[in-house]
């Protein structure tokens, strides 16, 4: 009887912890700024999707170019039409793995630290990038940050010359998530 | 006759820069003016792009879509809401981001939303969506 019951225990924790292995968003934020002498620009998405399993440590990032907003109509207009081409290659993503997973502890309270390899495309364009993320658990609610720069040239973007001096060579890009439990149901 | 001529000029260099200035800084047009080109059910929408993306994109992108459904979540976040209508696909809503915040929008409810269309990730995303 108390084997039974022992098993009946073992079994129940298995199941907890399977179903807590994959974390996931919808409502991802991403945000880019550019920063010249000329002027800022500032684009943000709030509809970034991502999924993070913390068995394998597989993450993943994707994002319209489309549900980028910008200040102004014509700033958009020329990112999408112009640079980003955004009818022709309608996402960016980045999949990758977060290296040190074991340290990255999602149902303890507390603040980790992510290495995170990776490949990103962008405009069609697919590079290696690697960074650090932060994951902060507080409460149940898991948020994660992360902050990088990407050169505009490297992904094949072309700016007129006209406007180069308005546009910064090198964007800064800033990540936002809060982490929601996928129910395996 | 020339001062004429430069006057002229100089009204014209003034209102086309002002046409330049305007037009520059102009902000984002509101979706509640813009005409609806398609309306469709929820699982229609999002047939649509599981079925062929690629087609989806070039009949659907930047096109103003008139959605009616249940509302299966509704969030708010930093003053931005996010509206999830069901579909046939437990893993797929259609994903709604709102124009402007609002409290008026409660889950189970039925409603008619229009918005953008930007594609298609695990759902199908249109932006600056209004209520109708």
């Amino acid at each position: 009887m108390k084997q039974i019951i022992t098993t009946f225990i073992i079994a129940i924790v298995a199941m907890v912890n399977l179903q807590a292995q994959k974390y996931f968003s919808k409502t991802g934020e991403i945000s880019f700024f550019s920063a010249t002498a000329i002027e800022n620009i500032e684009a943000k998405s709030n509809s970034a999707t991502t999924v993070y399993d913390s068995d394998s440590g597989k993450l993943q990032w994707a994002v319209l170019i489309k549900s980028f907003e910008f200040e102004k109509a014509m700033m958009q207009e020329h990112f999408n039409e112009n640079y980003m081409e955004s009818s022709k290659y309608p996402k960016a993503q980045f999949k990758g793995e977060i290296k040190n997973k074991e340290v990255i502890k999602l149902s303890k309270d507390g603040s980790y630290t992510a290495q995170v390899n990776g490949t990103l495309e962008i405009h069609g364009v697919t590079k290696n990038v690697s960074t650090t993320a932060t994951f902060i658990v507080k409460s149940g609610s898991i948020t994660a940050t992360c902050n990088l720069k990407v050169a505009v040239a490297d992904y094949g973007i072309e700016i007129p010359s006209v406007v180069k001096e308005n546009i910064a060579k090198e964007l800064e890009i800033k990540v936002i998530a809060n982490y929601e439990v996928l129910d395996k149901s | 006759m020339k001062k004429k001529i430069i006057v002229g000029l100089v009204l014209a260099g003034l209102i086309g820069a002002s046409l330049g200035y305007y037009l520059f800084n102009k902000p984002l047009e509101s979706t509640e003016s813009m005409k609806v080109d398609y309306k469709m059910l929820p699982s229609e929408l999002l047939m649509a792009f599981e079925s062929d993306e690629t087609q989806a994109n070039a009949k659907y992108l930047d096109k103003v879509i008139q959605v009616s459904g249940t509302v299966s979540k509704c969030e708010t976040k930093d003053n931005k809401v996010t509206v999830y209508l069901d579909t046939d696909n437990p893993m797929s809503n259609i994903i709604f981001q709102l124009e402007k915040s609002t409290t008026e929008i409660k889950e189970g409810e039925t409603i008619t939303l229009k918005g953008i269309c930007t594609g298609y990730l695990m759902d199908v995303v249109l932006v600056r969506a209004v209520l109708i």
